[in-house]
Parts: C-alpha cells; structure tokens; sequence
C-alpha cells in the first residue's frame, strides 16, 4: 500500500512538475499571451456573429436598433413600426393600433407574429399582438428584428405576412439601474426603472413601467346612431388608459428564466360598434413566464429547450349602446364578457453543424391552449335583444363564448447552407397540427447570392398560416355575428426578390418586390348574423425600396418608399383603407457630444374605401415629429424632448362604411418631455 | 523690508502664474487606456504610451482593464463617458470593439489587433496601427539572415488571415519570391499542411493565426520544419523564443510611443477625424540562434548588428 502510495505521489508530481514546467515555458516566451490574444479575437468574432447582418438573412429583414429608438423619440412598438417599409398603422373604433402589412389590414393584426426575445405573445381570441401589445413600451427594448414576409416555415401560426422579433436588453446592456420619468400632452406621464446586475453567475434584468394618461379627445360630428335622439354626437371621443408592465429575466449559466406582467385599463376611443358611450372599460392583464435550458452537447451540436406558460384575462365591460336607445333601452345596452386564456407549451430545438458552413435546425413543439372562466352579463337578451331592466347573467345558458382546448403539435426542420463565400441556401419546413383541422405544411426557400463585393440578391419563396382565432370559432349567442368551429386556417404563397447594395462605406439601398397570394381567407358572411367562412382570396404585389447614408457621429439620414397593389382575387375590387403608396423620410443629426436632433416625415398616399362605400379617398397625408436629445452636460443624464405631429395636421382612420361617416380622428400635436438618469 | 510696490509686484506675478497655471491645466489633452487584458505585451504598449503622452503633454487620466470579458464593456465605458477624455487608447481587440461599439464622439487608436481588417474596425473617429509589418520590410529581415530564397509557404485560414495573404502576394512577387499557399479551416489540418508543403518550400511563413497555431500545432510546425531543415519564418518574437529562426515584429514599447504620437496630432487637429490605420514605424528583427546553429546557418554579421534581438 505504502509502494502504491510512493508510485501515485510520485507520478503526480512529475505530472505537476511538467505541467508546470511547460506553463512556464509559455510564459517565459511569451506564449501565453499569444494564446490569450487568440482567445481574445475569438470572444470578439462571437459577439460579432449575433445578430446575424441584414444582408446574410434569409428574408426582407429591417432591423431598428435601441438608439435609433431613442433619437426618433418612440415611446410604444407601434411608434417603431410606423417607419418600416411595407407597414401601415391606423386605429380602430375602440382606440386599438391595427398593422397594415403588404397592403393587408385586417382585425387585430393577426396576420403578424410578434415575439419578445423568441416567445410569442399574439393572444389567441384575436390571434394578433396588438389588443395587449400595440402600447408595448421600448426603453427595455435593444432592437426590433422586423421579417417583412410569412416565417410560418420556422414560427409556426400567424407569422403570415410579417414576424417582429424584439430583443430586450439584458444585463451587459444595463449594467446597473436607469430611471426613466416623462409627461407631456394629455396629462400623459410615464414612470419607468430599467435594472440589470450580475451576480457571479447569476444574471437578473428586469423593468418596471407605469403609463398614465388621459388621452387625446376629438369631437365626433356623428356616431353610427346619429341623428337617434340616444345618440351621444357631436361629442368627444375618449382615450384615457393606465398601464403596468413588469419584465424580469434571470440567467444562471445555462438556464435562463422570463417573465412578463402587463395589467391594462383604457376608455374605448369611439366605443364597440362606433357608438359614442361613457361607461366603457376594456381591462386585460397579459402574463408569461419562460424556463429555457441551453445545452452544448459538443462544439458542432448545441440544444434548446423551453417550456413556457401565458395567462391571458379578459374582462371588459361594454356600453355598446347609450341610454335610451331606439326609446327601447333607457340604460342602453350594456355588457360584461370575461374568459381566462392559458397556455403551457413545450418547445425543444437542436442545431447541429453538419459541416463548416451548413447547419441544420430540428424543432418540436407542443402547445395546449385552454379558454374557461367565462361569464357573460348582458342587460339585453344575446340572441333577441330583447331589453331586460338589469345586467342578467347568461354565463350558462347563453354564454358569449365556450369553454375550449386547442393542442398544437409542430415539428420543423431548417437546413442553412453557406454554399460558397458568396452563396447561402436556407431550406426549412414545418409541419403543425393541430386539434379541429387537419395539419399545414409550410416550406420556405431562400438563396442569398453575393454576387459582387458589397451586393447581395435574394431570392425567397414560401407559404404560411394564420390559424382561425378563438373569436372567429367560438364566438356564439351574438346577434351581429358568429363564429364557426369548422373553419380552415387562411394560407399565403409568397415570393420575394430583393437586391441591396453598399454604395459606399457610407451608403446603403435595398430594394426588393414581393407577390402574395392569399386564400381560404377568413371573412364574415352575409348572414344575419354574420358567420366567420373561408372564402375569396387576395393578391398583393409590391415594391419596397429602403435608402440609408450613414456619415458616422450619429448624422444619417434614410428614406424608404412602399408601393402596394393589394386585391381580391374575386371580383379584383382593391383592398381598402391601407396606401398604394407610402414612406418615411428621416434625418438625424449628431449635433455635437451635447446635443442630437431627429426629424422624422411619415408619408402616406391616400388610402382606398371599401367596395360600395361612396366616401371619397382618405386623402394623403404627412406627418412630421422632431425630436431633441440633450446630454453629457451632466454625468449619466439625459434629456429628450418630442413633437409629434410638428404642423398639427388633421388627419383620420378610416371608419367602416355606415358607422362613423367622417372616420376616426387622431392625434394633432403634442409634446412629450423625458428626464433620464443612469446610475 | 518689502515695500507695497513689491507686494503688488509679488501679487500680480502669484496671480498671472495662478492664471497662467489654469490656463495650462485646461490646455491639457487627456487620455483614457483601455487594455483587453493584463498582458506583458498590452504592459509593455501602455510603458511607452506613458512615456510619450508625458512628453506631448496629455494626461492619462485613468488605465481600464476588460479582463478579457466583453461583459465589462459597458461598465467601462460608462466610466470612460464620466472622464470624459480627449483620446482613448484601445490595446487588443476586445477593448477596441468595445469602443468602437460604444463610443461615437471621441478619438479612439486602436493598436495590437491582429489582422484587423477581420473586425471592421474603421469609423470616422478611429484611428489604428497595424501589428502587420510592412511585408516589404518583413522579407528584407528574412533575407538578411537567409540570404536570397525562393519557395516561401504559408499556412493560413482564409477567414482569419486571408486578407494579409491577399495584401501580401503582389510584393512577395515582386520580391521575386513565390509564395505556395496552403489553406486550411481546422487546426487538425495543420499535420496535412505540413505534409504537403514539405519539399516545396524553401522557409515557411508562420502567421498569427489561431486556426494555425495552437499549442499542439506549434511543437509539430516547430519539430518538422527542424527535422526538414526549413527555416520557420515568423511575425512575432515569441516565436522565436520558443524556437523559431527569425521574426520581424513591432516592438510593443514603440507601438505606445506611436499611439502617443498620433494621439497628439489627432488632437490638433479641428474635428473628430481620422488618421487612419498606420503600420507600426519601428519594428525589430529577432533570431533564435540555437536554431540557426541546428539548420546549420552562419549568422556572424547579423549577431553583430546590436538592433538584432538575438535569442535565447
């Protein structure tokens, strides 16, 4: 035992001893450092491949960076979003931003998904973003990855025409606190903390955001009741909300968990049904948490892992119509609807390097969606509308929606394939199933050819989904309109070609045309009521050209240009209220070390009506926002100033045909002025 | 006894130097080092930068380390943007990306970024010096230990050094030299490399190449250019202390003393602005000599030429 002992001391110290030696010997030459300047270029040549540059991705991609955010004075996502090619907002009755994108504007922007750092957060009543979403404030946010064109391929349900992939900042970004207080217009005030610390391994970010307003009023000349005596026009529209939003992500090595509070209360601007109504209050909260688990297996083969959960609530009450209406209602008609929407899904990725050059994505995800807790009260009968003196509960024998469970099984596969120096090959497919209609394929294609330095062609073809909404399949016991439980989800064919080119160092262009064909769209009927059906289809083509000079020191100006021939397949009548034309004209200067100033003109052409709607045109409009940065005059404080709607231009949405004949007024100028301390 | 003329006198000399001292204070250029890491090498460059800002009158107000981290980029900076300085100096690659990244509206010189053409460095407000020797004068260096050759390989990742081969091969051309190419994506290829080149080479061109040079890749390049009698030709002194015959590399202390030197005229000059990436002015030639002796090469007059750093 002793001999055993001598031998193992031994051969370790001789081991010790060569080891030792040979670090030495590293050291004394100079090795080491050598060595350690390798290490150092690759941890740059890391950081450097995410994300991944516009002209490598297989996709008509515009990206809007953190500070671009901050020098155009946005406050909300769909601020950020007004400035991408190809995208269009406008306001609904009730006070909600919709997205126009590729000349398609349809209810709650449900053709686009939108992610917060990779999990969707499109609710499944609507199936869009924006309901919960549109106010999403940006100070946390490190930029905004926006896919103009489908990414079912890889994303699964809704990303049909769009994708908006936001990337929140974490702690490397904040590194510390910073507070945030604004108020301007509409006694608007915004309180929001920003926080990011490490702790060894652990990491924790996070964000707390309280807005408050009380919104901008428009006098309203008529409402879809005018001249009935009940009516409430002329009179002020309203837009007063409150908000909390609470964000915190915590990392330790590899496990990285999420999570995401929003409570809202706002005022309906016009009111469910274009009447003008006082009592109205839309309240949801929004939660998701996230568990991820990142897995290097070996240097060529990496996992991801994530189960997540989402709890949406939604619980409104509704005066869709005022007191005394038709003489019939001396309350008017009133109504509290409520569900409860969970999601628990599982979702795991492998990525796996083939070769130099080629990786191939393998993903599974499973989602089970529930909808219960659902309370219907109306003070009219759902069906009849038969007035009643109270609020009557028709939870059981009449609910507004039922109980329901959607399980979604997907499994998708991407080959990424960097050919040559100067060509990529992205193929991918994924297939989803899901409970009520049968699965979809959808295939993607992307070429990206180099051809000389500095130019890139890309080629792209694919095809997506929007699965039919929960509204659009369960909405029941309504005497406007229903939904169907055997609908199909609605489907697009999508080809793009898109060529971008560096002038210069400083100068950049892209420009790319797309041609979408969309069918089994999802539309309401002509029945009394109205059901949800596949029908018809559209067909859009278009032209999206971006311009960017970039003189270094923060001095740059862009311009982009939208032109978008949008139609239905059918009787090949335009699609209403989105611009054949559009764009954006920016410029930015960098003062000096003190100061940055942004002028921002957002342009539109005039936006079409609806078929049979004799309104004249939405007239063309532009719209101008300038804003001021003042900083460095005192350590880690920082002031911003804006103006939105600099020459206080009247301008409107476009109100459905028969409801509000004058359309929906929005904001003439305001101001909003933001103190900012970083510590 | 000091009259109350002299008094005013003293008072307004003590005033005007009080002034004047102010005056020179704020006149003052400050710098701010940024070092990737705490290297002999990144010691060395921030010696001679010292040195020089002494003499050109700017202040090193205050010397960061990154720790090699990137994640302490940030935090940095943030203390950089406090100080507010009138020049940075990035030593390494990683301090130089992280201001690069950060930081708009102040004059950076960057130095010791390998290959630096890889990390885009350039921005109207960066200035650098190359760690490349001008290739000119490396083959000048080579071919006064060696005397005339004609076969030089190179092992080299396109997608780490493939832009110094590119810069290269016109003047190693007309140097009358021809440079045999070997590519290679992975550090496992390194043996095969050998292999390959052995017999057609005459020396081989060893570049600071981490696909190339690993610590296992070494002792084979080093043992089989030995065994071949192949000189093993190099771009940093390092080398030759572990054993290869000859490197014509900068010298770090002149690299500091060079930032210093753009850093003043940077500072002189109206706006923020560029001077744009310079080769290192002072480079050195280094022998190993027991490796001369071991390929059997007289190395008498160039022993004698004290510039020459003679190893080991």
């Amino acid at each position: 035992m002793a001999k055993l002992k001598l031998i193992m001391s031994l051969l370790i110290y001789f081991m010790l001893s060569n080891l030792t030696h040979l670090s030495a010997q590293d050291e004394e030459t100079g090795l080491e450092d050598m060595f350690a300047i390798f290490t150092e270029e690759e941890i740059v040549v890391s950081a450097l491949k995410r994300p991944r540059s516009v002209s490598k991705s297989p996709a008509i991609m515009s990206v809007i960076t953190s500070k671009q955010i901050k020098q155009m004075g946005f406050r909300t996502l769909v601020d950020v979003l007004k400035i991408v090619p190809g995208f269009y907002i406008s306001m609904d009755e009730t006070g909600e931003r919709e997205i126009a994108v590729r000349g398609v504007l349809d209810d709650a922007s449900q053709k686009i998904k939108v992610l917060i750092d990779g999990h969707s957060i499109n609710d499944v009543w609507r199936g869009g973003a924006m309901w919960n979403f549109d106010d999403l404030p940006v100070e946390n946010i490190k930029r905004i990855e926006v896919i103009r064109g489908p990414g079912s391929a890889l994303y699964g349900q809704n990303a049909f025409l769009a994708v908006v992939n936001i990337i929140t900042k974490d702690t490397e970004d904040i590194d510390g606190f910073q507070v945030t207080a604004s108020g301007g217009s509409f006694s608007t005030q915004n309180y929001n903390m920003l926080f990011g610390k490490e702790y060894g391994d652990l990491k924790v970010s996070g964000f707390l955001d309280y807005f408050d307003t009380q919104g901008f009023s428009k006098k309203i000349e008529q409402d879809v009741l005018f001249p009935a005596a009940a009516s409430r026009s002329p009179g002020q529209s309203q837009n007063r909300k409150e908000k909390t939003d609470l964000n915190l992500r915590l990392s330790y090595n590899n496990l990285e968990v999420k999570a995401k509070y929003m409570k809202k209360r706002r005022k309906d601007y016009i009111g469910v049904g274009d009447a003008l109504n006082e009592e109205s209050i839309l309240r949801d909260t929004y939660m998701f948490t996230e568990l991820t688990y990142k897995l290097s297996l070996s240097e060529k083969l990496n996992m991801t892992s994530k189960l997540y959960y989402d709890q949406y609530n939604y619980d409104p009450f509704f005066e869709q119509r005022p007191d005394g209406h038709l003489g019939v209602y001396p309350e008017g008609i009133k109504g509290q609807l409520r569900f409860k929407q969970r999601t628990i899904g599982f979702e795991n990725q492998v990525n796996y390097k083939l070769f130099e050059g080629n990786e191939l994505t393998l993903g599974l995800q499973y989602e089970w969606i529930h909808q219960h807790d659902i309370k219907y009260g109306k003070n009219s009968h759902p069906i009849t509308n038969a007035n009643l003196t109270t609020v009557m509960d028709f939870t059981h024998d009449l609910p507004f929606t039922r109980k329901a469970t959607r399980h979604v099984y997907a499994f998708f596969l991407q080959d990424e394939w960097n050919i040559t120096k100067d060509i990529d090959l992205t193929v991918g497919v994924r297939h989803d199933r899901f409970t009520r209609f049968e699965g979809t394929t959808n295939p993607r294609l992307g070429l990206i050819w180099r051809f000389i330095e500095d130019a890139h062609l890309k080629l792209l073809l694919a095809t997506a989904f929007k699965a039919p909404s929960f509204q659009e399949m369960f909405l029941t016991n309504n005497s406007v309109k229903i939904g169907n439980p055997s609908l199909d989800p609605e489907k697009i064919n999508t080809f793009e070609i898109g060529l971008g080119y560096h002038f210069t160092k400083h100068m950049r262009a892209s420009m790319n045309y797309f041609y979408n064909r969309i069918r089994d769209k999802i539309i309401l009927d002509t029945g009394s009521p109205k059901q949800f059906q596949n029908g018809g289809g559209s067909r859009i083509q278009g032209i999206e050209a971006e311009w960017k000079a970039d003189f270094g020191n923060d001095n740059y100006v862009f311009a982009n240009y939208t032109f978008q021939d949008a139609e239905d397949t059918r009787n090949r009548n335009r699609l209403p209220d989105v611009p054949v034309h559009s764009g954006n004209i920016g410029i930015n200067a960098g003062l000096w070390k003190y100061a940055n100033a942004n002028l921002t003109t957002l342009l539109s052409g005039p936006r079409p009506r609806e078929d049979g709607d004799t309104r004249r045109d939405i007239p063309a409009q532009a719209l101008v926002n300038l804003t001021l940065i003042g900083k460095n005059f005192l350590d880690d404080f920082e002031v911003r100033g804006s103006v939105f709607n600099l020459f206080d231009k009247s301008y409107y949405d476009p109100a459905p045909q028969d409801t509000v004949p004058t359309d929906y007024p929005q904001q003439g100028r305001s101001f909003i002025i933001e103190l900012r301390y970083q510590f | 006894m000091i009259n109350k003329n002299h008094k005013y006198t003293v008072f307004i000399i003590a005033l005007w130097t009080l002034l004047f001292s102010a005056y020179c204070a704020h006149a003052e250029e400050t710098a701010i080092v940024i070092k990737s890491q705490d290297l002999s090498a990144y010691n060395e460059v921030v010696k001679g930068f010292q040195e020089e800002c002494l003499k050109n009158n700017i202040t090193i107000k205050s010397i960061y380390d990154l720790n090699g981290k990137m994640k302490l980029g940030q935090k940095v900076v943030r203390k950089v943007k406090k100080e507010k300085p009138d020049i940075i100096l990035t030593i390494g690659v990683l301090a130089a990306t992280v201001a690069k990244d950060k930081i708009g509206n102040v004059p950076i010189v960057f130095c010791m970024v390998i290959n630096h053409e890889r990390f885009h460095l350039s921005a109207p407000n960066i200035t650098g010096i190359s760690t490349e020797i001008a290739i000119e004068d490396q083959l000048k260096g080579f071919q006064s230990v060696l005397g005339p050759f004609k076969n030089m390989g190179v092992i080299y990742d396109p997608s780490k050094t493939g832009s110094i081969i590119t810069n290269a091969e016109d003047k190693i051309k007309d140097a009358e030299i021809n440079l045999v190419k070997y590519q290679i994506s992975s550090s496992e290829e390194v043996s095969e490399a050998m292999k390959n080149l052995i017999g057609k080479i005459d020396a081989l061109w060893l570049l600071p190449d981490s696909t190339v040079v690993t610590r296992k890749s070494l002792d084979l390049i080093k043992s089989t250019t030995l065994e071949n009698m192949i000189p093993l030709l190099c771009t940093s002194d390092v080398f030759v202390k572990a054993g290869a015959l000859a490197a014509v590399s900068s010298d770090y202390n002149y690299v500091g003393r060079q930032a210093a030197g753009l850093a003043g005229k940077i500072l002189e000059l109206p706006d923020l602005s560029s001077l744009g990436i310079v080769n290192p002015d002072h480079f050195k030639l280094s022998i190993n000599t027991d490796t001369a002796e071991k390929l059997g090469l007289e190395l008498k007059v160039v022993q004698e030429d004290p510039k020459i750093n003679i190893y080991p």
